[in-house]
């Protein structure tokens, strides 16, 4: 539920209900399209599993006709900002995993994020962050790959 | 049993506990992190170990979880989890008054109690109801997992068919991978890391820590303010009197112990139970919610006792009682070992052991709980901006771990979104948690049962079976009694407003 200083700022408002009973109805049909069909048993439970989700997804399309009650279902728009810069700084730090491996990666990452999810940040103490990021992805770096022997994924720096 | 004691008494099991102990008074301190989310990014860590020393270290987590999320509720008013919701009706009160000192004392003493006497409630509830779980052949088993769903729908979340939305999709997700019976490749799309199936832990990392973290993120801007802490020498000894009354605590603590039993409920009711229960019962009800400790000690040994109680489905019949158990749930399976007569069976020092763990852990919140108050005020002030990329650094550590699999971290995150989507809609991410988890056991049930079925008739099979009747009488009556309450609220609700509007 939201508040009426968030309504304002909400964008687009939409029935829970709706939304979900639409998306389990596709679900449902996307994997009867998948499945060659009920006659091998390996497909029998994920075809019953679709059947159930058509059958819940009409349920909620009901309800959702029933009670037409519309809510702020993706959020505030700083909200959705917040979500979307997160998700997307994640996916980012993956690919740099991957690409130049988990310390360096890890610095980056709580670099940036330090700075970006701060309260203030003052150009001055940029550094500090720096090289306190470093510090700490140094430190899950040793206690998981060194200490706890925990394989840890590697790239072209290390 | 007395094996599973010496096992939990091991030096290195016991230094486990205390490591346990104390990561999860730290991760329930933290406001925003919770118990659930502490355990699914420990599980993957676990698998280096012996099963029973993981079992260990994750129940002393949970112990620790119970007390550490009573930190926050008293000094700044934010329960750190659902459990400790009532603590902060009464602790932060005490906390304003200069009495936060009082009301910590008294939620560690509690805590320990609480996990005391539900430990002890699990130790001699479990062995017989598992037994009784010898009786359950594929169709019970199906069935089961139905309930469990079923149930689950009901009681999380504010919608039984979204519920039931999220159980489905987890039941669809488990079947992903090579299936057991006959072996087809299903929903791989090629990608051949998909063929052994969704890990159970990277989903768990996912589905729990990633919408968590969003979550953090958002409520970044939100304002908190801590109160007052002053530490002084023999707090404990001056309290003791007044949290150390019998009745008041075996009240708590049978509320908490008979609640957690009861799947889906778990600490989070029985924390408010046992506080509306203490205020029916006690002479001055007008000081509750103005600072009453009695208050503290209801809410904390309820929520404490109902911790090691809601693993009592887990254990016995595979129905986890809450979204900790429904982890645990995950861990057991990915060690090897099935819940229910076979594990008090085959492992009864690992099942033994973690029940031990979890009555231990209680004395070691009481002693390390003390220590750590100091500590833990200034923990509950880590910004965001260092515990958010923190944990998100130790969830890749997790996935990847399990496998090897930079592909599992890319699924982590997957799921994650997956999992902060199904928030937003209002489906709860422990029913998909659970259906994936469930899945392999309710298709294996499904499948046994329809060969069974091609000789003796279907009916005989799913149906007319003693313990198929009882399963299915219990999931519709759970069905309905959900239906009937949410209409009696909807009611009530219409009739608050208009009375609202005259």
């Amino acid at each position: 539920m939201m508040d009426a200083r968030d309504a304002s700022d909400a964008s687009g408002l939409l029935n829970r209900d709706l939304v979900t009973g639409l998306a389990a109805i596709a679900l449902g049909t996307l994997t009867y399209f998948t499945s060659p069909g009920w006659d091998e048993r390996a497909w029998f439970f994920p075809n019953t599993i679709a059947t159930g989700l058509i059958v819940v997804g009409a349920l909620l399309l009901g309800s959702a006709a029933m009670r037409r009650r519309r809510e702020a279902v993706l959020g505030t728009r700083m909200e959705i900002l917040d979500a979307g810069w997160f998700a997307g700084s994640l996916l980012v730090y993956l690919y740099l995993v991957e690409a130049i491996g988990y310390l360096y990666a890890t610095w980056v990452f709580v670099f940036v994020e330090s700075l970006v999810l701060g309260k203030r940040t003052r150009w001055r103490t940029v550094p500090i962050v720096f090289v306190l990021a470093g510090l700490g992805a140094g430190f899950i770096t040793y206690l998981f790959g060194e200490a706890f022997n925990v394989p840890l994924p590697e790239g072209a720096l290390l | 049993m007395i094996d599973g004691l010496l096992v939990a008494l091991e030096p290195a099991n016991l230094l486990l506990m205390v490591a346990g102990v104390a990561g999860g008074v730290i991760i329930g301190c933290l406001p925003g992190l919770t118990a659930t989310m502490g355990t699914a990014l420990l599980v993957p860590f676990t698998f280096t170990m012996e099963p029973a020393s993981g079992l260990v270290m994750l129940g002393a987590l949970y112990v620790g979880a119970m007390f550490g999320d009573a930190v926050p509720a008293i000094l700044v008013n934010i329960p750190g989890t659902p459990s400790s919701m009532a603590t902060a009706f009464d602790g932060h009160p005490l906390a304003q008054q200069g009495r936060g000192q009082h009301a910590l004392v008294a939620a560690c003493f509690s805590s320990a109690v609480g996990a005391l006497v539900g430990g002890f409630a699990l130790l001699v509830l479990s062995p017989p109801l598992a037994s009784a779980a010898l009786a359950f052949g594929p169709p019970e088993f199906f069935w089961l997992g139905a309930f469990a769903l079923t149930i689950v729908g009901t009681v999380v979340g504010d919608s039984f068919l979204r519920g039931i939305c999220g159980g489905l999709l987890g039941l669809l997700l488990s079947t992903i991978g090579i299936a057991a019976s006959g072996g087809a490749n299903r929903f791989t799309f090629g990608h051949y890391e998909l063929s052994a199936g969704i890990s159970l832990p990277v989903a768990l990392i996912g589905l729990f820590a990633v919408p968590q973290l969003i979550k953090l993120v958002q409520e970044r801007r939100q304002k908190t303010q801590i109160a007052p802490y002053i530490s002084r020498p023999g707090v404990l000894r001056a309290s003791l009197p007044e949290i150390a009354r019998p009745i008041p605590l075996l009240r708590a603590s049978a509320i908490g112990t008979v609640t957690g039993i009861l799947p889906g409920s778990g600490p989070s009711l029985a924390n408010l139970v046992s506080y509306n229960e203490a205020v029916r019962w006690s002479r001055d009800r007008r000081s509750f919610g103005k600072g009453n400790i009695q208050g503290v000690v209801a809410s904390e040994t309820a929520g404490n006792a109902a911790a090691p109680t809601s693993m009592v489905p887990l254990l016995t019949l595979g129905i986890p009682g809450s979204n900790v158990a429904a982890v645990l749930l995950g861990a057991l399976l990915f060690h090897g070992l099935r819940p229910g007569a076979e594990l008090f069976e085959d492992a009864p020092e690992v099942v033994y052991g973690f029940i031990w763990a979890m009555i231990i852990g209680g004395f070691i919140v009481f002693g390390l709980g003390r220590l750590m108050t100091p500590l833990l005020v200034r923990v509950i002030q880590t910004p965001i901006s260092v515990l958010v990329p923190a944990i998100a650094a130790l969830t890749v550590v997790g996935s990847f771990s399990v496998r090897n699999s930079i592909f599992d971290v890319y699924l982590m995150l997957i799921l994650g979104l997956l999992g902060y989507g199904a928030v937003r809609l209002g489906i709860p991410v422990a029913t998909i948690a659970l259906g994936l988890i469930l899945g392999p056991i309710v298709e294996s049930g499904l499948n046994t049962s329809l060969g069974m079925a091609d000789n003796s008739g279907w009916l005989d099979v799913f149906v007319l079976r003693p313990i198929c009747l009882v399963l299915i009488a219990m999931t519709a009556l759970s069905i309905l009694w959900t239906v009937y309450a949410r209409r009696n609220e909807r009611r009530d609700a219409l009739v608050s407003k208009a009375e609202a509007e005259d």
